[in-house]
């Protein structure tokens, strides 16, 4: 499955609405007057009368007339027997099951076709009732005259023509529920009862139910290359569909998702990931790799200083100083500031202006952000703002005195960093809580779906352990319980055991460590409390022994740590997880919608009826632009217009929207003509001279045009379509990306279409010629 | 104006409809009987029905009728062409995008609107059992496409019987694809018990009903492709080349059991039986050669005279034909290799081999004390040294049993590692070898093969041994 569902922009959806109905209305009016004075002569007064009584009629629409024509709307679609569509139906499901059954012994893969199938036959076999109906009822009506009977009533052309619309639309949905229903009841008996959820197996589980429709949270999407540096795309092993980006086994390298949003009362206290990942290996691998498949790993990350520092270093001069800003060696970062900004003064040539800018943008989209985020860090945030504010003044190399200002802050920021940063140590940690291994289950829709309890276990980095033991010690230090006299206290151990859950064979180590410590003067008790001799803060104390391996688990599990999923791991709601691939030569390949949160399922009827809901609205435009079109023209034209128009929009707009952003590969349609005659392709370009490419590429523009136009009016049926896709996959049509544009784009084309209709059906004459 | 009278005008069209028919019922009436395919070269009937068997042209003669397929075919009235080739469009879309489920739909449909077309058969089989299968990553999940590769070639079988390449093909995928590939220890195992849980740890029986090796069931296959080739002859391959399927598979069944651990009598059986396949039936079939010469590879002087008077050429005619053939299909060598390897010793020999190296490969290489205190090789060593002693007395020694096969590479292979396995553990044992041992003429003989024998050491000890 390919799809990438994007939200649908509403606001900007109807600006541009907004500005073609307007255009529309002004060719219309522009319209409305050549024929006012090219007609019959009343010339102004004509087109005013005619605008009037048309805006009149279009404001005074009575709903009873309206549900009157709708009513003789049925009867004409029973008296034509439309309703001879549900036999076909009953036919195909009937034999539906040649083509079918055993197409797939795999049922897993079954239950995707019984859907294709059922929704696909659905909206087929409606659609040309649809266009038969309303292509032919209006022209049918004035042929036989029996129009007459209509227009001589109190009834108005717009009251027909919404009439007409709203008849064959209902009895389309009615069509469409109807048969809905049964293809529902049919899918339901088609698809077994273990692959339903309903069967439990020797374990006790519940079978995964292939026909919920599950609800995904997705997030945003970036990877980190082999050397851990941010990138957009991962390796690509040249596989030709270029959906997925891959990540290389056993390096740095991670796919990174952000997720927003990551509240307890949302995910109902626990995260359910889902992945499907796609396996690319370079070699045979071990047996057990080739029996279970490529492993992976989520990482759950909270990391501040990647939020805050990852751009900073995007210009070359400023790397060193973002890498150490983002490892957490806030000295070495106010030492590298403090050499740049005297190199700076010295060398301005060093630091071209385009790093600057890049320096400023950070400072102004993320760093100082995110820093002004965390209290008791406004200085820093504020020596990082005046720097941004310097860097973002020097465009030109020989701006000697924009240098000096930036030089300036620079030095500044460097002290401020050397002033705070124990506070940047203990304010900004990095959280890592590396999940259980899996192994990769290619191609089974929903089968890599693991669950995580709130509270986390994993094995701590030695900047976790160093954080966990200087809050632990700490506490007991508050607390009087560390220190007996000038010795440690002799119920340490079991203090540390209990509260704070450190393994016996740990807890000793500790002890035995401070002990050590204590003996060496490295840290001095007086008063009952226990202090480090040089006056410095717990976390770099610890920080220090920890990377002095002197504090290395005696457990062999390592040192144990817990952390909260929402509060530790996402307390802004906002969760990181990378993935990595464990195997070494291995690579495992993702695209956005690869992985998701998934949120509670919703049942398989909920999906099922939103894409039943964007069948019906297909067909009820469908039966709009027939109408509409039979307001002016025969049958037969109207008929070839409305299936014109909805072939071009289901299999065509995709393509003209390729076209004209630029996205296929390709000249204009002279120019392409011309390459084709010459048998020259178009990188190699046209074999002309200058002003000839620009003869063609001037008419082509005007071809553009017309594309531009065409792409504008014709509505982009496949939108309705593509929910099909989601519940085929087992998902539900999500409303923001699948249902809300359907009904705009219905909306947006019937309000224009019934006035188009109105003014067509009230200036011609009904008479059949 | 029309002077007829009304009952006139019926007569008329009674008469003309009685006329018209005379035609249809010469042209169209059907067999007076029901044809069993390729049974018969004429039949009564209609002019039509009778050109449908001369000509192999009838639906019913070519396999088994899908009546979904005629109903399609019925349905899209000519449009049957550009339908197939908007389906082979899709398909390829969905492999390319990976939408499994859609690509197997897709091609069943485009067999439903071109199931006589053979080449789609053998593409889409190839496609799902090679292509399809690699993109799968677990071994599980590769098994079950090529076994949906292998179930749509066989479905093409029953419905084209006159297509003999794809009986010749579901042969060669259950022998090749199950036997040769990278996951061939997995798949032969997964062949006689399917990982998916509905067979229960049994066969899947649409492609093993009776639950037997995959070399074995492709010997089937190749047996009902050389009795269909009898029929309606193997386009697109060799003639003699075609016929060896069931006798290569028996060959390529006794080697996997050999390199599966698996030896005595019943890998003799499985060479005993090859070779009699190959000798008693391939060697006894009858080929067309050049100029439709006739002639059969195993074949006496008599035999070959006789058959030149019966082709009415020269016996030296006769004598080259079967000469270029013999030589063409490497009959002798096969011949012969069998003939080794039926052969108690020769079993004995690959048995004492494999044991002592998969006692190296368990440490079983320190030297013991015997009951008198002297020195006792270890287990490796005593294995690998009597393996050593058979493979001389097969081949490689003064008066060998078949000396014919002394230059053939696998066996000169396994005899150079043999003696590798036992210096090493005299190696280990701190011990020089002695200063004569078996195999040492050969060794020296081979002096130029040794990086490739360190090598292949350096892979077995890494990939281990079977346990039989």
């Amino acid at each position: 499955m390919d799809f990438d569902p994007i939200p649908f922009h509403l606001s900007s959806a109807l600006a541009n609405w907004g500005k073609l109905a307007g255009i529309l209305l002004a060719i219309g009016v522009l319209l409305g007057l050549v024929g006012a004075f090219a007609g019959n002569g009343n010339g102004a007064s004509g087109f005013i009368n005619g605008f009037v009584s048309y805006f009149r009629e279009l404001l005074t629409i009575s709903p009873r007339r309206v549900l009157a024509l709708a009513g003789l709307t049925w009867k004409e679609c029973i008296r034509r027997k439309a309703l001879l569509v549900f036999v076909v139906f009953a036919v195909l499901l009937m034999f539906g099951g040649w083509f079918l059954t055993n197409s797939n012994s795999r049922e897993d893969l079954q239950v995707s076709v019984h859907i294709t199938f059922m929704l696909t036959t659905i909206s087929w076999l409606i659609l040309p009732v649809a266009m038969f109906l309303s292509c032919w009822g209006l022209p049918e009506d004035i042929r036989i005259r029996s129009i007459h009977t209509v227009v001589t009533k109190p009834a108005r052309r717009a009251e027909i023509v919404i009439g007409r619309m709203l008849g064959f639309s209902s009895m389309i949905i009615a069509i469409l529920l109807l048969m809905g229903f049964v293809g529902y009841v049919w899918i339901e008996r088609q698809v077994p009862a273990e692959l339903k959820g309903a069967v439990q197996g020797e374990d006790g589980a519940e079978s995964v139910n292939l026909l919920a429709c599950r609800v995904p949270q997705y997030g945003f999407m970036y990877f980190l290359d082999r050397d851990g540096l941010p990138k957009t795309t991962g390796i690509n092993v040249g596989d030709p569909w270029l959906y997925r980006s891959f990540v290389e086994g056993n390096s740095r390298a991670r796919a990174v998702w952000l997720f927003p949003n990551v509240e307890p009362e949302r995910l109902n206290g626990a995260l359910r990931i889902e992945s499907r990942f796609e396996a690319f290996r370079t070699i045979k691998g071990t047996e057990a790799s080739i029996r279970e498949g490529v492993e992976a790993q989520y990482t759950l990350v909270n990391d501040p200083r990647e939020d805050a520092f990852s751009s900073f270093g995007i210009g070359a001069s400023f790397r060193e100083i973002a890498e150490a800003l983002r490892a957490g060696n806030f000295r070495n970062a106010a030492t590298l500031m403090t050499a740049a900004a005297e190199r700076m003064a010295a060398s301005p040539s060093d630091f071209p202006p385009v790093d600057l800018q890049n320096v400023s943008v950070a400072c102004a989209r993320q760093t100082v952000a995110e820093l002004s985020a965390i209290d008791g860090l406004g200085d820093v945030a504020k020596a990082f703002d005046a720097v941004g504010q310097a860097a973002g003044k020097v465009s030109d190399p020989g701006d000697t005195a924009g240098y000096q200002a930036v030089s300036e802050a620079c030095a500044s920021l460097g002290k401020v960093l050397e002033d705070h940063s124990d506070d940047l140590m203990e304010l900004m940690p990095r959280l890592e809580v590396p999940l259980d291994p899996f192994h990769v289950t290619e191609y089974h829709e929903g089968a890599d779906t693991h669950t995580y309890e709130r509270t986390l276990r994993y094995a701590g980095s030695y900047e976790a352990v160093a954080r966990f033991l200087a809050k632990t010690i700490s506490k007991l230090n508050d607390e009087g319980k560390l220190v007996e006299g000038d010795a440690l206290s002799s119920s340490l151990v079991d203090d540390l055991e209990q509260s704070a859950g450190i393994a016996a064979i740990n807890a000793e180590l500790v002890e035995r460590v401070l002990k050590e410590e204590l003996d060496a003067g490295k840290l001095t008790a007086a008063d009952g409390k226990l202090a480090v001799a040089d006056g410095s803060r717990w976390l770099p104390y610890f920080d220090q022994l920890v990377r002095a391996e002197r504090l290395i688990s005696q457990d062999a599990e390592g040192w144990m740590l817990e952390a909260d999923l929402f509060d530790d791991l996402a307390p802004r709601g906002l969760l990181r997880v990378e993935v990595s691939c464990l195997d070494d030569q291995m690579y495992l390949g993702m695209a956005r919608p690869d992985m998701f949160i998934r949120l509670k399922d919703n049942s398989f009827w909920v999906g099922y009826s939103k894409a039943l809901l964007n069948i019906g609205l297909m067909l009820a435009l469908v039966v709009v632009l027939g109408v509409t079109a039979s307001c002016v023209v025969k049958g037969p034209v109207s008929l070839v217009f409305t299936l014109s128009v909805f072939l071009v929009g289901q299999f065509f707009h995709d393509f003209m929207q390729r076209i004209l952003g630029g996205a296929e590969k390709g000249a204009g349609l002279v120019e392409s003509a011309v390459l084709i005659f010459q048998h020259r392709n178009p990188n190699a370009g046209v074999d002309t001279s200058e002003s000839g490419r620009q003869v063609m590429q001037a008419v082509d523009t005007g071809f553009f045009g017309v594309l531009r136009l065409a792409n504008n009016i014709i509505p982009d049926f496949s939108t309705f379509s593509e929910a099909a896709a989601y519940i085929e996959n087992g998902f539900d049509v999500p409303w923001a990306s699948s249902v809300l544009p359907s009904i705009a784009t219905f909306v947006g084309f019937l309000i224009p279409c019934i006035m188009i209709g109105t003014a067509c059906l009230k200036f011609r004459e009904l008479e059949a010629k | 104006m029309n002077k007829l009278t009304s009952r006139q005008r019926k007569l008329l069209y009674a008469g003309g409809i009685l006329l018209l028919l005379i035609p249809i019922v010469w042209l169209g009436a059907p067999t007076a009987e029901d044809v069993v395919p390729g049974t018969q070269q004429t039949v009564s009937g209609g002019k039509l029905a009778q050109m449908r068997v001369a000509y192999d042209l009838g639906e019913s003669k070519l396999g088994a009728i899908d009546p979904s397929s005629s109903a399609m075919n019925l349905v899209l009235l000519g449009l049957r062409g550009p339908a197939a080739s908007v389906l082979h469009l899709k398909a390829l879309d969905y492999q390319e995008k990976k939408d499994w489920a859609k690509l197997k739909t897709t091609v069943d449909g485009i067999i439903r609107l071109q199931p006589h077309y053979t080449e789609i058969w053998k593409f889409q089989g190839w496609n799902l059992a090679f292509n399809v299968s690699r993109e799968w990553d677990r071994v599980d999940d590769r098994f079950y496409w090529v076994k949906e590769g292998i179930k749509f070639l066989q479905l093409g079988t029953s419905r084209n019987q006159t297509a003999t390449a794809l009986f010749h093909n579901v042969g060669d995928f259950t022998g090749r694809k199950f036997g040769n590939s990278d996951e061939k220890k997995f798949f032969r195992d997964f062949f006689i018990s399917d990982p998916d849980p509905k067979f229960s740890g049994t066969a899947d029986p649409q492609i093993n009903p009776q639950g037997k090796d995959n070399y074995l069931v492709a010997y089937d296959w190749f047996k009902i492709t050389n009795e269909k080739d009898r029929a309606y002859r193997i386009k697109g391959m060799t003639h003699v080349f075609a016929r060896q399927g069931p006798s290569r598979a028996l060959y390529d069944f006794a080697r996997a059991r050999q390199s599966e651990g698996v030896f005595g009598d019943e890998n003799r059986i499985a060479w005993e039986n090859a070779y009699n396949e190959w000798t008693d039936v391939y060697g006894n079939d009858v080929f067309l050669g050049l100029d439709d010469i006739r002639y059969k590879l195993n074949c006496s002087e008599e035999e070959l005279a006789s058959m030149a008077t019966e082709n009415q050429v020269t016996l030296d005619v006769q004598r080259r034909i079967w000469e270029q053939n013999v030589k063409m299909v490497n009959y002798r060598f096969w011949q012969n290799l069998a003939n080794c390897e039926r052969s108690p010793t020769t079993v004995d020999a690959h048995k004492k081999i494999y044991d002592g190296k998969v006692a190296y490969s368990r440490a079983e290489t320190a030297d013991g004390l015997d009951d008198q205190g002297q020195t006792k090789p270890s287990k490796s060593e005593q294995l690998l040294f009597e393996g050593m002693q058979l493979m001389e007395k097969m081949c490689f020694g003064a008066d060998p049993e078949f000396p014919e096969v002394a230059d053939h590479d696998s066996y000169i292979e396994e005899a150079l590692l043999a003696v590798y396995y036992w210096k090493k553990v005299h190696q280990l044992n701190l011990r020089q070898p002695p200063e004569d041992y078996p195999l040492k003429a050969l060794e020296q003989k081979e002096a130029g093969r040794q990086f490739d024998i360190e090598m292949e050491f350096q892979r077995e000890h890494r990939r281990g041994f079977e346990s039989p």
